[in-house]
């Protein structure tokens, strides 16, 4: 016989092939039912059971059981709510004492009380004295317990919500798990830190109740457990800068050690770049990659703001998930959700003002985290770099109050982004550091974007080799994950850099194809905007590479269609990039008219915005541009400006660039005194910066021969023999040696 | 039907134009306004009251559609489902109680789904979710044998999105053997204002001359208690939706209690 059995409904209606009947709880009496009843009967009830193989007296035995779990916690919630009559919250604690008797209904009752953390409207103290007062000992145990582990049952909660739906196949089969973690017991064991226990009876109950087990149950057991752990961590602690960057700096030399054949094929060909007679190609080539790649560097990737649809989701970036967690009891819970909802959309087509207005109104129909974090991503993306600063920092102080360590990471990383934008180096470094103690070893999305924004930081301060090392964790992370977006752009970003190091451009091509592929598979503008960037910075380098005057054309293509995408969608920080990309371009193309508007016009929105690091490249790309132009003091005038801005910020690649180009134009003039002042104020400042490809851009750079200072070329070269040496290229330091010899004859 | 703003197509379960996102109404209730559907109620309707006449019974016909007029939509339950719906903004039910809803096991795969999936099909084909059922009470009782708890649902909450039909929806498929291959017959169904029509047209034969307004309400629901004019509604009920509840008393001292609770939130007539 088969019971579809309900302690809500008290009913147990039988089915014995055709024949259809039920009993109702405290009754013996079979009433005959037809089909049509059964909807009726049993048919929303919400604790509904089919049991297989049972009798009428087992059906009745179950019945009995699941009616008394019913009726105890209904009679558990009264006796808890401070708004029910106290009359009968008493009534309500003097019936429990027989109904909790029977274990497994006990059972039921503080399974179901570690599920969640007590709400304000509870009045558990006041039940605890109805419970000892009344005499009923075990609800007054079960509530001593309860009291006892809020925190943890908190902190267990929220790692709970935390956990993506699509870790257990969906949200319903999120809802199917968690059904049975509550009814197995395994929050609270969880909770109580019996993980092993926790994990037997959840194990028991699936195969008590027939649940079919899809899941991995003792991967999320413990993902679940490592969260909740980060939420029960405190402010990280701060750890030292220059321990880290040591210790990067140390494995990447090692790691250059073991470059790749084609790697080193590609030095080696390259290596003809440093004879006398190419010398100005090479200074042009490294002038071009240092602006590329800090061109690079603003790239507008999704990532920027750890948190959009791509890269920086996951443990960092608010998901409707979490939202509906922290609306779950407010009113206006809809409304909050439904702007929400709108707002996502409005993101991911790329219109941020309209999904910040939209998360606005979420958070101001019920003021959430996880809106205000969205808020804050949505104001970013529209270039309001100030009012998002506010926006993360008040939800900072928000997360930090409630010690909501996940959140706490997430503006953390997000602030640190703008004060990245804004040109406060230090600062952002430390927010990431901070971010970064938060998300390491629990949160593979989160450790990979702090990652990829530590990466972009090192770029903007020059120091590559730590950008490297953070792009390649990133990379590895983000590939582990399949986060496509985040892949790709980060291959973007590293392009750029093993252009610096390998001096060369296979490695770097082969990473933009790779991010274009990537990019090509994501939907919506953000992504084929980027598509467009890496397919126009690859036809930029390869037709610099090339002298391939169709490639040059072909990247203008494809730079003008990513600006145009950007327009579109009002990302004004995107235009400003994709404008400096073009004065590349343009330059490359020596149309050096096209090429001023271009960084012109990227300097003016990075000066509106309020983008120091940008309005740098724009001052550099302008520079550069006046003194191919014939308008060398103009020119001059703008390269300095570049070299203060950079300077103030701690910018030291743009700084260095600057100082190269205005000591260059001085030796093109024969003021051999000025030049030799910026040159060398260019190379102490590389030194200055610790990054030994920086140091070997600086040193390499000037061309003292033209100075007539023989000495110094000697000098220079030997360094730059050594500074190869140093990172493993040794390919490169012979030829450099072979380049002493022959100057020295 | 078109969309009478944009003149596209409407599908029978889709209540916004998907063209220019009119507003077409809800899917039960322009089911029963399609003019099959009334014709053949009408025809019914009018058969009604030549019987009646002929029988004699024309006035009690008459006072008996005249009482339908405050007719209602109730649903039975339990004082623990009724505490269930009435707490659904409760902090600590949202908490502990609704938590684990979404993971009770359905009904999915026995004959009794079956039977209503079948059904549900024929009658609200691509909208079965959507519909909540309840049904036609004179005095805000309903089918006790469902539940000790009659919940009487308020006119305003409904009468725009409920519709009337004949019987139990399973049971009347299932007695015709409605199917794929036979649709339902035109004039069973009616909407929320037109439920006295209908109602007549099904218990005009119940009705003696002597009959009293004291037996119709037992009339409408069936002498089982079962065999009454189901409402359908379209969309979720909130307790909002609730106007009073009408309950046995209670069994147990639990459901006492329950039922005490649930006082506080509505209106709870107890029958004698």
């Amino acid at each position: 016989m088969k019971a579809l059995i309900s302690g809500q409904a008290g009913i147990a209606v039988l089915m014995d092939g055709e024949a259809c009947s039920s009993i109702e709880v405290h009754s013996l009496a079979c009433v005959p039912r037809a089909a049509h009843d059964v909807p009726y009967l049993v048919g929303d009830a919400s604790d509904l059971i089919e049991l297989d193989g049972i009798s009428r007296d087992e059906a009745a035995r179950e019945l009995e059981a699941a009616w008394s779990k019913d009726r105890s916690i209904h009679l558990a919630l009264i006796a808890l709510d401070r708004e029910a009559a106290s009359e009968n919250r008493r009534s309500a604690v003097e019936c429990l004492p027989d109904l909790l008797k029977d274990l497994p209904v006990a059972d039921f009752v503080r399974n179901r009380l570690y599920a969640a953390p007590l709400p304000p409207s509870a009045d558990s103290s006041g039940a605890l004295e109805l419970a000892v007062s009344s005499g009923s000992s075990i609800f007054a145990g079960i509530l001593e317990e309860v009291r006892a582990d809020q925190e943890p049952i908190r902190r267990n909660r929220l790692a709970w919500d935390a956990l993506r739906p699509d870790l257990f196949g969906g949200i319903a089969e999120k809802e199917q798990f968690g059904f049975a973690a509550v009814e197995s017991g395994m929050f609270r064991l969880l909770a109580q830190g019996k993980y092993d226990e926790a994990l037997t009876h959840f194990d028991r109950f699936t195969r008590d109740h027939q649940t079919g087990v899809k899941w991995d149950v003792r991967r999320l057991a413990r993902r679940w457990q490592r969260i909740s752990a980060l939420v029960e961590a405190g402010p990280p602690d701060r750890r030292p800068m220059g321990q880290s960057a040591v210790g990067a700096t140390q494995g990447w030399t090692a790691g250059l050690r073991k470059l790749p054949p084609a790697a080193e094929r590609t030095a080696r060909a390259a290596g003809a770049a440093i004879s006398r007679h190419r010398a100005p190609t090479a200074v042009a080539c490294a002038l071009l990659a240092v602006v590329v790649v800090l061109t690079m560097y603003l790239t507008p990737v999704s990532a920027d703001a750890t948190a959009l649809a791509g890269p920086g989701t996951g443990g960092i970036k608010a998901s409707a998930a979490l939202l509906r967690s922290e609306v779950r009891f407010a009113r206006g819970g809809g409304t909050a959700r439904r702007h929400f909802e709108m707002a996502e959309k409005a993101f991911s087509a790329g219109k941020f003002p309209e999904a910040a207005r939209l998360y606005e109104m979420s958070g101001e129909a019920v003021d959430t985290l996880a809106a205000k974090l969205n808020f804050g991503i949505a104001v970013y993306n529209s270039s309001d770099l100030p009012k998002a600063a506010s926006i993360f920092a008040a939800g900072l102080q928000i997360a930090r109050e409630e010690r909501i360590a996940i959140l706490e990471g997430a503006f953390l990383t997000n602030l640190g982004n703008v004060s990245r934008e804004q040109g406060r180096l230090e600062e952002a470094a430390t927010l990431y550091r901070n971010a970064e103690a938060i998300d390491r070893g629990g949160d593979a999305l989160g450790s990979a974007t702090t990652a990829y924004n530590c990466g972009l930081l090192y770029v903007a301060r020059g120091n590559f080799t730590e950008a490297l090392s953070q792009f390649d964790i990133a990379r590895q992370g983000y590939r582990h994950l399949g986060n496509k977006m985040g892949e790709a752009d980060t291959l973007v970003q590293r392009s750029g850099l093993l252009r610096i190091i390998l001096e060369a451009n296979s490695e770097q091509s082969e990473d933009l194809r790779a991010a274009a592929q990537l990019f090509q598979q994501i939907p919506g503008p953000l992504a084929e905007a980027s598509y467009r960037f890496a397919v126009g910075y690859r036809e930029l380098y390869e037709g610099f590479d090339r002298r391939d005057k169709s490639s040059l054309e072909r990247a203008l293509d494809e730079l003008k269609r990513a600006y145009r995408t950007y327009e579109n969608i009002g990302y004004r920080r995107g235009q400003a990039v994709v404008m400096c990309s073009l004065g590349n371009a343009y330059g490359q193309l020596a149309n050096s008219l096209e090429a001023t508007n271009s960084y012109s016009e990227c300097l003016s929105i990075a000066t509106v915005v309020g983008i120091p690091f940008l309005q740098a490249i724009g001052y550099s790309g302008v520079g550069h541009q006046d003194i191919a132009s014939g308008k060398p003091m103009k020119g001059l005038e703008q390269l300095m400006l570049a070299s203060q801005v950079a300077e103030r910020i701690g910018a030291r690649g743009i700084e260095v660039s600057a100082l190269e180009d205005i000591g260059a134009e001085y030796a093109r003039r024969g003021e051999s005194g000025l030049a030799r002042t910026y040159l060398e104020r260019a190379v102490k400042t590389a030194q200055d910066s610790g990054d030994l490809y920086l140091l070997i851009q600086a040193v390499r750079a000037p061309n003292y021969r033209t100075l007539g200072d023989a000495a110094k070329t000697r000098d220079a070269l030997v360094r730059l023999r050594d500074l190869y040496a140093a990172v493993g290229n040794t390919t490169r330091s012979a030829e450099v040696q072979r380049e002493i010899d022959q100057c020295c004859k | 039907m078109d969309c009478p703003r944009c003149g596209e197509a409407i599908r029978g379960n889709e209540r916004i134009c998907p063209s220019c996102g009119n507003d077409v109404g809800y899917p039960n209730v322009r089911a029963a306004k399609e003019y099959q559907e009334k014709a053949a109620l009408a025809k019914r309707y009018e058969n009604a009251l030549q019987n009646a006449s002929r029988r004699g019974c024309s006035d009690v016909v008459v006072a008996f559609l005249d009482a339908l007029t405050s007719s209602v939509a109730v649903i039975c339950r339990t004082p623990s489902k009724v505490k269930e719906l009435v707490s659904s903004e409760n902090e600590l039910y949202a908490s502990f109680y609704q938590l684990v809803g979404a993971g009770a096991r359905r009904l999915e795969g026995s004959k009794m789904d079956l039977q209503r999936r079948i059904a549900d099909s024929i009658m609200f084909p691509y909208y079965e979710k959507d519909i909540r059922f309840a049904i036609l009470s004179l005095d805000g009782i309903g089918a006790s044998a469902y539940g000790d708890c009659s919940i009487v649902l308020k006119d305003v909450a409904i009468s725009e999105r409920a519709t009337v039909f004949e019987e139990n929806s399973v049971l009347f498929c299932e007695k015709r053997g409605l199917g794929v291959a036979k649709p339902l017959p035109p004039g069973y169904r009616a909407t929320w204002e037109d439920r006295g029509v209908l109602a007549t047209a099904k218990l005009e034969p119940k009705f003696v001359p002597g009959t009293s307004a004291a037996e119709f309400p037992t009339i409408l629901v069936g002498n089982t208690g079962q065999d009454f004019v189901e409402v359908h509604i379209f969309g979720a009920l909130h307790r909002g939706s609730i106007g009073r509840i009408v309950a046995r008393k209670p069994k147990t001292e639990v459901d006492r209690i329950l039922l005490e609770e649930i006082k506080r939130h509505k209106a709870v007539e107890f029958l004698q």
